[in-house]
């Protein structure tokens, strides 16, 4: 079980595009897999930054490049309206989240 | 859901004409200042084709400060889609350039889209479509709201 809510950020280039759709589709993900945890959005400037911390960055496939280094577990989105692709990539790293804890 | 203009486009081969045909429309729609236009390109230019974000749909936006004068989405509807270079969603034929003036009154209506274009057979249906008239139907069928 996790006590803790979930820290994710969903990083685009603007911060107001693609990422304000993943989010949305994240907190309904998130309910749906019944996670708690609260979604932040950022810009390419300023994701690393707000990623530091964060559980989980949610990312599109394009620029995962920016993030190969990033200690946190990234999941790389090709489609940023697809719900499926989202729900099982949360439930896949979230068996792995959980073992973990 | 608020479309703010639809318009077809049959002569652009590039991401960058086809996202200046985008521009212009968002102009016309006063929806931003002509400075906009480049601002979107240089994402595209910086970041690439994340932008595509869904199965031969790109979404060109630049941040409010590049010259946004109020919220709102222009479709362009390619006739000859273009190579963005995504590695899944290529090609692209619809745009929808979005604009926000404040970085937040815009976020509803891009739900709204973003929820239409989730279904596959909506975004199919666009590209198929020969009119404006025939996509504003697309729109306002889209289970009773708009």
């Amino acid at each position: 079980m996790i006590t803790k809510p979930l820290k994710i950020v969903a990083v685009c280039g603007c911060g107001m595009g693609s990422s304000v759709i993943l989010r949305m589709n994240a907190e309904k993900a998130l309910k749906e897999l019944q996670i708690p945890g609260k979604i932040e959005v950022a810009d390419v400037t300023t994701g690393k930054g707000a990623a530091r911390d964060a559980d989980l960055i949610l990312v599109s496939s394009e620029l995962l490049g920016l993030f190969k280094d990033a200690k946190q577990p990234v999941i790389a989105l090709k489609s940023f309206v697809n719900k499926n692709e989202l729900i099982e990539k949360l439930r896949s790293f979230m068996e792995t989240y959980e073992e973990k804890q | 859901m608020r479309i703010d203009r639809i318009s077809f486009v049959d002569d652009v081969d590039t991401p960058e004409a086809a996202i200046i045909s985008c521009g212009k429309l968002m102009l016309e729609a006063g929806l931003i200042k002509p400075s906009y236009i480049p601002a979107m390109i240089d994402v595209y230019h910086q970041l690439g084709a994340y932008m595509v974000i869904a199965p031969h749909v790109a979404l060109p936006h630049a941040s409010p400060q590049s010259g946004a004068l109020k919220s709102g989405i222009c479709l362009c509807v390619l006739r000859n889609p273009v190579i963005f270079g995504h590695s899944d969603n290529d090609p692209v034929h619809l745009l929808f350039g979005l604009a926000s003036h404040d970085g937040n009154s815009h976020i509803q209506n891009l739900a709204e889209v973003a929820d239409f274009l989730g279904y596959d057979q909506n975004i199919t249906n666009i590209i198929s479509s020969k009119t404006i008239a025939e996509i504003e139907y697309i729109f306002m069928s889209k289970k009773g709201e708009l």
